[in-house]
C-alpha cells in the first residue's frame, strides 16, 4: 500500500515540460547603450478533463464516475477550436505583458524580445506559461 | 520473407516526419548583405522533457553574429521532428535575418518607443 501511495505521489509531483511556440523579435547592439535583461513569466491553471474523467472512474463509485464523466463531457462541449495546452479558466491572464514589460523598461527601448508559450504537465492539471525575455537598452552614463 | 522485414524495419526507424508549429517575421531591410542564422535543437525520448531552456540561448548567438548591429528580417520557425514511430522526436527552433547598421535603427526605436509609451499612458488613463 505504501508503495502505491509512493508511486502516486511520484506521479503527482512528475511534471513534463512542452514547448508550443517560440517568437524571436529584433535584436540590437549599439556601444553607446547597456542592454539590461528582463525575463517575465505569467501563468494560468490548465485542466486536463480527460484525465479528470480517468481519475474520477478509477476513485469514484460507479454512479459517481458516471456522473463525473457526463459533467466532464458537457464542459469539453464549450471548449473547441484550435488550443496549445490544456483548456484555462481565466482567458485574459496574458493580458497584462505589456504593461508588465513597460514597468520592466520604462523607456520602452526593448530588444531581442523572446516570447516561448509552454506548458508544464501534471496529472490532470497543468501551468499554461506565457514565458517573455528581452533586453532594456538604457544609454551609457543616464 | 527476413529481408523484408529487415528493410522494412530499417526504413521504419530511418524515416522521419517533420511538421511545423509555428512561423513568425519580422520587417525584412532594404540592406540584406550579412545573412545571420541560429538553430537550436533538443531530443526528446519518449516525450520525456523537463525544461526547454534549450531556446534561451538564441537570442544571444544572434547578438554575437551581429555585434553592433540590427538583426533584422528574422524569420522564426519553430519545428517537431519526429523519428521512428514517434518514440523520439526532435525540437527545432531556426532563426535567420540580416545583419544591418544599427545608425538609423535607433533613430527608430526612440521614436517607436514614444509611440508606445503614449499609447501605453493613454491606456492607463483610459482604465
Amino acid at each position: 500500500m505504501k508503495k502505491f501511495i509512493s508511486a502516486i505521489l511520484l506521479l503527482f509531483f512528475f511534471s513534463c515540460a512542452q514547448l508550443h511556440h517560440v517568437q524571436l523579435g529584433e535584436v540590437t547592439s549599439h556601444p553607446d547603450y547597456v542592454q539590461k535583461p528582463f525575463d517575465i513569466k505569467v501563468n494560468e491553471m490548465g485542466i486536463n478533463l480527460g484525465e479528470a474523467k480517468a481519475l474520477s472512474k478509477a476513485f469514484l463509485s460507479a454512479e459517481g464516475s458516471k456522473d463525473a464523466e457526463n459533467i466532464a463531457t458537457f464542459i469539453s462541449l464549450f471548449q473547441m477550436g484550435p488550443i496549445t495546452g490544456n483548456p484555462v479558466y481565466v482567458k485574459d491572464y496574458a493580458k497584462n505583458l505589456i504593461q508588465i514589460i513597460y514597468e520592466k523598461c520604462p523607456s520602452g527601448m526593448v530588444t531581442g524580445l523572446m516570447s516561448v508559450r509552454e506548458t508544464r504537465k501534471y496529472p490532470v492539471i497543468s501551468g499554461e506559461i506565457v514565458r517573455v525575455t528581452g533586453y532594456c537598452l538604457i544609454k551609457k552614463g543616464s | 520473407m527476413k529481408s523484408s522485414i529487415f528493410c522494412s524495419a530499417v526504413f521504419l526507424f530511418l524515416s522521419s516526419c517533420a511538421s511545423i508549429n509555428s512561423v513568425s517575421l519580422t520587417p525584412i531591410p532594404s540592406e540584406r548583405n550579412k545573412k545571420v542564422r541560429t538553430e537550436k535543437s533538443k531530443i526528446i525520448f519518449l516525450g520525456f522533457n523537463f525544461d526547454n531552456d534549450f531556446v534561451d540561448d538564441a537570442v544571444e548567438d544572434l547578438k554575437k553574429q551581429c555585434p553592433n548591429g540590427q538583426v533584422t528580417g528574422l524569420l522564426t520557425k519553430d519545428e517537431n521532428i519526429n523519428y521512428f514511430l514517434y518514440f523520439v522526436w526532435k525540437k527545432q527552433i531556426t532563426a535567420s535575418g540580416f545583419c544591418v547598421s544599427v545608425k538609423d535603427s535607433l533613430n527608430n526605436k526612440t521614436s517607436d518607443a514614444k509611440i508606445a509609451t503614449e499609447a501605453l499612458l493613454n491606456a492607463k488613463s483610459e482604465q
